[in-house]
């Protein structure tokens, strides 16, 4: 464990240790208010689950995250350290684990700057503090998958730009695409879970009811899956693309 | 000791290495040597375990460098042009690779201590990567690599774009290192073939064409000279 902190350490000193990392919180905070104010008219709906700040979450992590996974790998391989990194006793299981944790603490970071807003908005419409802090876990959660998804396609490019406009490529096909087409031939195939099987892949499902403070196990088991899978095939890659 | 038993390597169609069998024992410097493209740094990316051969194995102390990650604690790598985290200072930086050998407080200060006064980086010590020249950058690195003190240092041409009074420190330095250990070196530079190896195993276009010590390499030159051997042996019109 020690190896994976040390790792997650170096990388998130890394992240303040350029501009980037300051300017990702400024601009995170200020387009979620905006967000907030502007676009989810905020004084005008009931506003008790802060509903009009999570809805737009993803699409704002989608835009800000790819910005912090970008790097992890693609920098490694753009400074040549790779071949340093991956000839050190550590395994590989270790090095994608560390990485992971420092983009993910990092983003955590980000939500927590948001709390002054939510104890603000207490004050000014007595917020359902149970649902609110349920949806501030959800989002943590959903933060790891987008961080995990970052840091796979990362490691399948060389290229930092390359891999920030694929990670939000892909952000946005698994945010917006409705997978229920791609389950169609299984539903087809297997009639009696037809029903199961509606909107199973499909993120939408799962955050509505996640920041409406309906966390079940499904959910869990769907963002902690991609979470597991795509870290999974980041160790993969890494043994693989070294060569 | 490292064993390289029937070592080949094939990028697509490119055939790297051919067939390399060696042992390379302790208390030995090593110069791999060769042309440009000759396959030096497949066979250091190899021995280091970075890459995985098409055919054959590499066993340190018996285990396979590919299949057994412990085999990398003996070992300290420099890969070529000395990769650093430009953004890091050295301390940093050392402390950093100390952490992922998992080494102890006590212990990474005392190595510290050597590996910095060895290497003269004292005065560079809080100075951030990138704004250092070429030959510290080359310290920093190798800094890096022996800081857990392994048996076995591979360093892929490490005084590559020095100037003389760098490569000699350098030289003095691996000499130094070289006692009860072995020092894998890969160059192209003949002078340092002459300064300091023990031993010169020539490579050329992923075939080991010679393996011995300097002084017998020099005798296959009429004029004894290590630049015409060197020459000869690899453009291939050696009588």
């Amino acid at each position: 464990m020690s190896v994976v902190l040390t790792i997650a350490s170096k990388e998130i000193h890394g992240y303040f240790k350029s501009y980037m990392a300051y300017i990702l919180l400024g601009v995170y905070l200020l387009i979620s208010m905006g967000a907030v104010f502007y676009s989810a008219y905020f004084f005008e709906y009931n506003n008790r689950n802060l509903i009009s700040f999570f809805i737009y979450q993803p699409n704002i992590l989608n835009i800000l995250l790819p910005a912090v996974t970008m790097k992890v790998w693609a920098e490694e391989k753009r400074y040549g350290t790779l071949e340093f990194l991956l000839t050190q006793p550590v395994s590989y299981k270790k090095l994608v684990l560390g990485k992971f944790l420092a983009a993910w603490s990092f983003s955590v970071l980000m939500l927590l700057m948001t709390i002054p807003f939510a104890v603000y908005s207490n004050f000014l419409i007595s917020l359902d503090l149970e649902n609110v802090c349920a949806a501030y876990v959800a989002e943590i959660i959903v933060m790891g998958a987008f961080c995990a998804l970052g840091c796979l396609i990362s490691a399948c490019n060389s290229n930092v730009i390359i891999a920030y406009l694929t990670t939000v490529l892909g952000g946005w096909i698994w945010q917006n695409v409705n997978f229920n087409t791609i389950l169609y031939y299984f539903k087809n195939l297997f009639p009696m879970l037809k029903s199961r099987l509606d909107g199973v892949l499909n993120f939408s499902e799962y955050y509505q009811q996640m920041i409406q403070g309906q966390m079940g196990i499904e959910t869990i088991v769907y963002f902690g899956g991609i979470i597991f899978f795509a870290l999974w095939l980041n160790i993969i890659i890494i043994g693989w693309r070294k060569g | 000791m490292i064993e390289i038993k029937h070592l080949s390597k094939t990028y697509k169609t490119i055939k790297a290495l051919q067939d390399i069998s060696m042992v390379l024992p302790k208390d030995e410097i090593v110069f791999l040597v060769g042309p440009n493209g000759a396959g030096k740094s497949t066979l250091i990316k190899l021995l280091s375990g970075y890459i995985k051969p098409t055919t054959g194995e590499v066993l340190i102390e018996g285990k396979d460098v590919q299949v057994d990650r412990s085999t990398l604690l003996y070992m300290g790598y420099v890969p070529e042009n000395s990769p650093l985290y430009p953004e890091m200072n050295v301390y940093e930086y050392v402390k950093y690779v100390a952490g992922l050998w998992q080494m102890n407080r006590d212990e990474f200060d005392q190595r510290l201590r050597v590996v910095v006064d060895k290497l003269q980086l004292t005065e560079v010590l809080t100075q951030k990567i990138d704004t250092l020249s070429k030959g510290f950058r080359r310290r920093v690195g190798i800094a890096g690599a022996l800081i857990h003190n392994p048996e076995i240092l591979i360093l892929d041409e490490p005084t590559e774009g020095l100037d003389p009074n760098q490569k000699h420190e350098i030289h003095q330095f691996i000499k130094e290192y070289a006692k009860n250990r072995l020092v894998i070196i890969s160059s192209h530079i003949m002078e340092e073939v002459e300064a300091i190896a023990d031993r010169v195993i020539l490579i050329n276009k992923g075939k080991l064409v010679w393996d011995g010590v300097p002084e017998e390499l020099k005798k296959a030159a009429p004029d004894n000279n290590l630049d015409t051997a060197f020459r000869l042996l690899t453009k291939g019109d050696m009588q």
